[in-house]
């Protein structure tokens, strides 16, 4: 009977041993891979949280200077942010991860025309597996 | 050797598919950092975005309270020059200091996230980013300034800093704190007639030396400015004085004046007349063959007790009984107190007593009375009544009528073109006729104003050079409601208008725009109120700059004391379709220029006068309304700071009533 070289396979072991380097080497790979997907929703978390701050320190400065809304307050959450025009609703709520908060600080220079509210929102959110992030900014208000 | 490089071949895929893999995501790994990175650093940019705003916004808080009042500060300097002079490109930098710098503190504070943060601010003026306003005025323009806020901070995980530039811009209007035209006068009243004819005014009560006999009415007073100097025999110097003028139109008026015998009185005006109208202040006004015929006048008084006032009244009465007490509600030209002369404009007459006198020689002399009918003519001819013995003079001129006698010769009332005044001022009293005796230099206007003549060729009513080149189409005084609309407010020269539905009154409206804090108001610029109800100052404001508020409907009331240290500034009321109402009880002195396109009225003042440094100017007294405006009478003084003449190139003058309106909030320049 005469052998056909070209039929030789690979052992189980061989292949096992295979499949063992593939997968070890795959580790890093994977885990550049889930870096990166990680970098990129914590992109998509920051952009989104800089826009809630935004939103929220623009509905702020639309309310008069005097209004209920802009009383100096130390850091006060904000948890529900809805408009109304016309019959239609608009919700400015963020998701469930990020909380805001606002701090209003009013200032009045002596013998100086106006007065001032030094308007904070802070934003702070937490991504799985991470430490929180926060986020501040802040505006004037004058009247 | 075939069998072991296919072995080694997979390996080789296996391995090239691995480091692929590996390229590809490391890629992606490195984008994703570069994308966290970049988001990082475009949060920060808008975080220094929102502080560098802030930033501008006390950058302008700063430029409007603060430097703007500083006349040597550079900024000032540049925005207040002449449109032509302003320079192509001028800076400077803002420094936060005294009231501001806690406040930036704070900003600073808050900015936390951003690393290192340090920032710097500049103004610019360039005249290329302003027009020109009035041509009259070169100071006046409107335009904006840029306000530049350069941030610098770390970005996140580096140590070098990021530099970012932020222009803003501010609009400002720069304009005079006068209605040009009409603020040349201390009292303009385009109607002063209104129907109730000429004699209207004539309604006060004084004695001979010109003191208040009845409280019931009580003349208007005015000053009119440029105090002390002395006033010049030229038109042009006159009207280029810092004076204020008058303007009586409508119709003919006559103002009777105050007799001033004795020791000066609150209101006598013997000013008016040659030699004050007292002894030594005959004169001759025409031979009769060797008779002369003399006058001497006086003023009109209520005082026909006393010897020599009842003979005057006995020389006139009979022809004259209705005008024969009251005097003038106005003291147009101040008193004998306190003469003010100025140029009386409108066909506006004086009244005075006019003594006639016959002298042949220091024998055949008499006074000549007025024949009320034949009986009396004929018993003043017949020489029976030794002090109406007109007998030697009818010998000397003839029979003539009775009539005759008394238009030509006989004792009257007369009626003169007011500014005759100014004629005796300028001569110092030393001629009888200034006008014919050449005293005013040879300026035809200013003679037909003094001789009278202004009134029948109309030139009395025109406006004097140079003003009547403010506005093209604009040379009669009686225009004022085309000169109010070319004034430009509504228009080009408003700094802000505002349009209020609701019944405020204007201190709740000023403080509610930030102007007004703590009953100090620094407007500095003119509000135009588009408004529904009446508006009023109820209460009192000290002016902290020059201020302008034209309100479009219904009455402007002022109930409280409006005041400025050293009458440093004042405040210009306009109602285009209204009244302004005086109703100040405190009698202070008021820093107001009123314009009503109605009527200024001045309410009981608790039976003081009410005290104005400004000026008045209105469309009608209107009829019935004489008791109430002069119950307790008014000392208006002219502000001169509003008689700052046009096309001038010094621009001294035009900054004394310059404002610079700068809005509150900046403007970023994407």
């Amino acid at each position: 009977m005469i052998k056909s070289k070209s039929k030789q396979a690979f052992s189980f072991v061989e292949i096992m041993f295979a499949v063992v380097c593939v997968g070890l080497l795959l580790v890093p790979v994977y885990s550049i891979f889930s870096q990166g997907s990680m970098g990129a929703i914590q992109s998509r978390n920051e952009i989104i949280a800089q826009q809630h701050a935004a939103n929220l320190l623009s509905f702020l400065s639309l309310f008069p200077y005097d209004h209920k809304f802009l009383n100096p307050t130390e850091n006060q959450d904000f948890k529900k942010l809805e408009l109304e025009l016309e019959g239609e609703a608009l919700n400015l709520e963020p998701e469930a991860m990020f909380s805001r908060r606002i701090a209003i600080k009013e200032l009045v220079p002596d013998a100086w025309q106006k007065q001032y509210k030094l308007i904070i929102v802070t934003l702070n959110w937490k991504e799985a597996g991470q430490k929180e992030r926060e986020l501040k900014i802040c505006g004037i208000k004058f009247k | 050797m075939f069998f072991n490089l296919k072995k080694g071949s997979l390996a080789m895929i296996i391995l090239g598919i691995i480091i692929a893999l590996l390229l590809a995501f490391s890629g992606f790994f490195r984008f994703s950092l570069d994308r966290r990175y970049v988001t990082r650093k475009l949060n920060r940019v808008l975080l220094a975005r929102e502080f560098s705003n802030s930033i501008a916004l006390l950058a302008a808080h700063q430029l409007r309270c603060r430097h703007i009042h500083d006349s040597m500060d550079s900024f000032t300097r540049n925005l207040s020059t002449s449109f032509a002079d302003m320079p192509g490109h001028a800076e400077g930098r803002i420094e936060f200091v005294g009231e501001l710098k806690s406040t930036i503190k704070e900003l600073v504070a808050a900015g936390s996230e951003l690393k290192n943060l340090s920032y710097r601010v500049r103004w610019l003026i360039s005249r290329k980013d302003f027009q020109p306003g009035l041509a009259a005025y070169s100071c006046e323009k409107t335009g904006l300034i840029k306000i530049l806020v350069e941030t610098t901070y770390s970005p996140p995980g580096f140590n070098s800093t990021i530099t970012e530039e932020y222009l803003y811009t501010l609009d400002v209007v720069v304009s005079l704190n006068i209605v040009p035209i009409l603020s040349k006068f201390s009292l303009y009243v385009k109607d002063a007639v209104a129907g109730e004819g000429k004699d209207r005014f004539n309604k006060v009560l004084t004695d001979k030396s010109g003191n208040l006999k009845s409280a019931q009415l009580r003349p208007w007073v005015l000053q009119n400015g440029d105090s002390g100097g002395k006033i010049g025999n030229r038109l042009i110097d006159i009207v280029r004085s810092p004076r204020g003028l008058v303007y009586l139109g409508g119709g003919a008026v006559i103002l009777a004046n105050a007799r001033a015998w004795g020791e000066h009185g609150d209101f006598s005006e013997g000013f008016h007349l040659y030699k004050q109208g007292r002894a030594g202040s005959m004169y001759t006004v025409a031979w009769l063959g060797n008779t002369a015929l003399i006058n001497w006048e006086a003023g009109i008084c209520d005082d026909v007790s006393e010897g020599d006032c009842k003979l005057w009244h006995d020389m006139v009465k009979d022809g004259f009984a209705d005008e024969l007490k009251h005097n003038s509600t106005f003291r147009l030209m101040g008193t004998d107190k306190k003469p003010s002369p100025t140029l009386v404009f409108g066909d506006v007459f004086t009244r005075t007593m006019c003594c006639r006198i016959f002298k042949a020689s220091n024998r055949a002399f008499g006074l000549l009375p007025f024949a009320g009918d034949d009986a009396a003519f004929n018993h003043f001819k017949s020489g029976d009544d030794p002090k109406k013995d007109i007998s030697f003079f009818i010998s000397q001129v003839g029979n003539v009528s009775r009539k005759y006698y008394n238009v030509n010769y006989a004792s009257r009332l007369w009626e003169l073109p007011y500014n005759r005044a100014i004629g005796y001022l300028i001569s110092e009293h030393r001629v009888p006729d200034p006008v014919t005796a050449k005293q005013l230099q040879s300026c035809s206007l200013l003679q037909d104003l003094v001789s009278g003549k202004a009134m029948n060729n109309k030139n009395a009513h025109k406006v004097p050079e140079p003003f009547d080149k403010i506005f093209s189409g604009v040379s009669q005084l009686s225009a004022q409601e085309t000169i109010l609309e070319k004034s430009e407010v509504p228009g080009k020269r408003t700094g802000l208008t505002l349009t209020v539905e609701e019944a405020i009154s204007l201190n709740q409206l000023l403080e509610k725009e930030g102007f007004l804090k703590n009953g100090k108001l620094d407007l500095n610029g003119w509000l135009y109120i588009e408004n529904s109800a009446p508006m009023s100052i109820n209460r009192p404001i000290q002016l902290m700059s020059h201020a302008g508020i034209v309100v479009k409907n219904s009455d402007l009331t002022v109930s409280a004391k409006v005041s400025s240290e050293s009458d440093r500034f004042f405040l210009n009321l306009v109602a285009l379709d209204g009244d302004v109402i005086i109703r100040d009880n405190s009698a202070e002195k008021l820093n107001l220029a009123l314009t009503s396109g109605r009527q200024v009225k001045i309410v009981s003042a608790g039976g003081q006068p009410a005290k104005i440094r400004g000026n008045m100017a209105m469309r009608q007294i209107r009829a019935g309304t004489l008791p109430e405006l002069f119950a307790s009478g008014l000392e208006l003084e002219y502000e001169e700071k509003l008689s700052v003449l046009p096309f001038e190139k010094n621009e001294a003058e035009q900054q004394k009533v310059m404002m610079h309106f700068i809005g509150w909030q900046p403007r970023l320049v994407e």
